[in-house]
C-alpha cells in the first residue's frame, strides 16, 4: 500500500494528469470524507428545512393543560374557538394571520386588551379563567427574535 | 474489508500527528486530513452534547402569570425550589388569602399586634420607607381605595365623590406601626395591599434562591416584572409598548453577571371603561382617583426589585416632569414613555437602551 503511494507520488510529479492513480487506501479515505461531507450537508439542510417549514402555531392552555395546539396555517378558514373557564366563557378568534380574544366573561378583560396576536412570542393571559393563548414559533424558539423576555 | 482498514488507520493517527515527515506521501496527507476532519467532528459533537440543561415553567401564581427560565446543571432542582418558594411567599403576602400574614395584619389592632415572619416584616419596613421617600405617592394602604373602585372585582365602577373622600382618609402609610421583635399592627380603618411591591421583592428573593444552585442563566418573569441574570452573557429585555399589543418600545441589554430587575408600570393593561372614559388601576393618593399623567408607562431598571416596583409606580403617577426630577434626586435608572413618541431615558443608561421604530430616545440627567 505504502509503496504504491510512493509510486503515484513520483509519477504525479512527472505526468500530473494522465498517470495519477489512487491507491485503495486513498479511495477509502476519500470515500469516508465524502460520506462525512454528505452527512454534514444533509444534516444541516434538514435542520434548515425544519426550521423554515415549521410555521408558527397557536397554543391554548387552560390551567396548564393544552386545549389546542395547531399550526396557524391550518386556519385559512377563520374559526371562533369557544372555551368555558372557571368563571365563564371565552371566545378566541383564530385565523392564519392572527389570533385574538374577542370575548371573555372575566371582569378585567386584560386578555382582550392584548389585541391581535401575530408573531411568535405574542400571547394573551386570562388570569380569572386561567387561560393562556400564545403564538409559538415552530423551531423550538430559535427564531423568536432577539428579545429574551419582556417587561410590562 | 473497508472497516478493517478504517480501524487500522485510526490507530495510526497519533503517530502520524507526532511525526510530520513521513506524511509527504498522499496517504499520509490523507491521514492528516482525516485526523483534522475527525477532530472537528468530535469537537462539534462534544459541544453539542454538553449543551447545558434549560428548564422553563409557567404557572398562575401571585395573582398573575409567572414564567421562570433557568439554564444550568441544577436547573431542574432550582426551578422546583423556586416554585415552592413562590407559593410560600404567596401564602404570606396575598391579601386574598384569609390566612396570609397580610390578612392577619389587616385584622390586627394596637392591643393585638401580630408577629410577622422576617420576610414580611422587612418588606413592610422597606415599603414604609419608600412611601416616605415618595411623600405618599406610593402607599401600601391603598387597599380600601382599590376596593371602592372595584379593581380586581367583577364590577369595577366610578364611586361617588363623597365615598372617595371618605375612603381617602383611610389611605396613609403612617397608619402602619412597626414594633420591635418583628411585630406590627395597623389602624383598624385601613388595610394593606402589597401588590405594588411584593412582586419586586419576591423577584429579588427568588433570584437569590435560584442563584444558590449551580446555574448559569436565570430569567424570572413575574407577570411582566422581570428579573434577569447571566453569568457569561448579556440578557436582552424588551419593554412592552403601551400602544401596540405585543409591540416593543425599546430593548435593554443587561450587563453580564449582574442581577437586574426591569419593572414597568402603566395603566394600559389593567383598566376599565365607563361612559367612554378610561380608568387605570394606579391611584392618585391625593385625589383618590386614577392618576392623570402624561406618561404611558414608566420602567425602572435597578438591582433592587422592591425599589424598582415601588418607584415605577411612583414615576408613572408623578408625570414626566416631576418623574425626571425625582429620578435624578433618587438616582433611579428609568425609561419614561410619553404619548408623543419620546422616551425619556436616564443618561446613565446610554448605550444600553435601543429604541424600536417609532420611538425616539432623549436622555436626561
Amino acid at each position: 500500500m505504502r509503496r504504491t503511494d510512493g509510486q503515484s507520488n513520483t509519477s504525479r510529479k512527472d505526468l500530473p494528469k494522465r498517470n495519477f492513480r489512487f491507491s485503495s487506501g486513498d479511495v477509502c479515505i476519500l470515500l469516508v470524507i465524502v460520506c462525512f461531507c454528505i452527512f454534514l450537508i444533509a444534516g444541516m439542510w434538514v435542520r434548515m428545512k425544519i426550521s423554515k417549514d415549521s410555521a408558527p402555531y397557536v397554543r391554548i392552555t387552560k390551567d396548564g393543560q393544552v386545549l389546542l395546539e395547531r399550526p396557524l396555517s391550518d386556519f385559512s378558514e377563520p374559526v371562533d374557538y369557544l372555551i368555558s373557564g372557571e368563571r365563564g366563557s371565552m371566545n378566541i378568534y383564530i385565523s392564519s394571520e392572527k389570533v385574538c380574544v374577542t370575548d371573555s366573561s372575566c371582569p378585567d378583560k386584560i386578555c382582550m386588551h392584548q389585541g391581535d396576536l401575530v408573531r411568535p412570542g405574542d400571547g394573551a393571559v386570562c388570569l380569572p379563567n386561567r387561560v393562556v393563548v400564545e403564538i409559538v414559533s415552530g423551531s423550538s424558539g430559535d427564531s423568536e427574535g432577539k428579545v429574551d423576555v419582556v417587561s410590562k | 474489508m473497508r472497516s478493517a482498514i478504517w480501524t487500522k488507520e485510526c490507530n495510526k493517527l497519533p503517530s502520524h500527528k507526532k511525526k510530520p515527515a513521513p506524511c509527504a506521501s498522499a496517504g499520509g496527507r490523507a491521514f492528516i486530513c482525516l485526523a483534522l476532519i475527525f477532530s472537528i467532528l468530535m469537537s462539534s459533537l462534544l459541544t453539542s452534547c454538553k449543551k447545558t440543561p434549560k428548564k422553563t415553567i409557567s404557572l398562575f401564581a401571585l395573582d398573575t402569570y409567572v414564567t421562570l427560565t433557568v439554564e444550568g446543571k441544577e436547573a431542574e432542582k432550582a426551578i422546583s425550589e423556586g416554585t415552592a418558594f413562590i407559593s410560600e411567599m404567596e401564602g404570606k403576602f396575598s391579601r386574598q388569602r384569609e390566612d396570609s400574614e397580610i390578612s392577619l395584619l389587616n385584622a390586627s389592632s394596637k392591643d393585638e399586634p401580630v408577629t410577622l415572619s422576617e420576610e414580611t416584616y422587612l418588606l413592610l419596613k422597606t415599603v414604609c420607607e419608600l412611601s416616605e421617600k415618595t411623600e405618599g405617592a406610593f402607599d401600601p394602604t391603598i387597599a380600601p381605595l382599590m376596593d371602592l373602585w372595584g379593581f380586581g372585582t367583577d364590577a369595577p365602577g366610578v364611586p361617588e365623590e363623597e365615598e372617595i373622600l371618605g375612603t381617602l382618609s383611610k389611605v396613609d402609610y403612617r397608619k402602619i406601626h412597626l414594633l420591635s421583635g418583628n411585630r406590627a399592627y395597623v389602624d383598624p380603618d385601613t388595610s394593606i395591599d402589597l401588590g405594588g411591591a411584593a412582586k419586586g421583592y419576591i423577584g429579588d428573593l427568588l433570584m437569590e434562591k435560584i442563584r444558590s444552585f449551580d446555574v448559569k442563566r436565570v430569567i424570572l418573569d413575574l407577570g411582566g416584572n422581570v428579573s434577569v441574570w447571566d453569568r457569561s452573557s448579556e440578557v436582552t429585555v424588551g419593554i412592552a409598548s403601551p400602544l401596540e399589543a405585543s409591540g416593543l418600545l425599546c430593548t435593554y441589554s443587561s450587563p453580564k453577571n449582574e442581577t437586574v430587575s426591569v419593572i414597568t408600570s402603566g395603566a394600559y393593561e389593567r383598566f376599565f371603561e365607563e361612559d367612554g372614559v378610561r380608568y387605570g388601576h394606579i391611584m392618585d393618593t391625593k385625589t383618590g382617583r386614577p392618576v392623570t399623567t402624561d406618561l404611558l408607562s414608566a420602567t425602572v431598571i435597578s438591582s433592587d426589585g422592591t425599589k424598582g416596583d415601588c418607584f415605577s409606580t411612583t414615576l408613572f403617577a408623578l408625570g414626566s416632569e416631576k418623574a425626571r426630577k425625582f429620578a435624578v434626586r433618587e438616582g433611579i435608572d428609568c425609561i419614561l414613555c410619553m404619548e408623543n413618541g419620546t422616551l425619556w431615558v436616564s443618561s446613565s443608561l446610554k448605550g444600553k437602551v435601543h429604541a424600536q421604530d417609532g420611538w425616539t430616545i432623549e436622555y436626561f440627567a
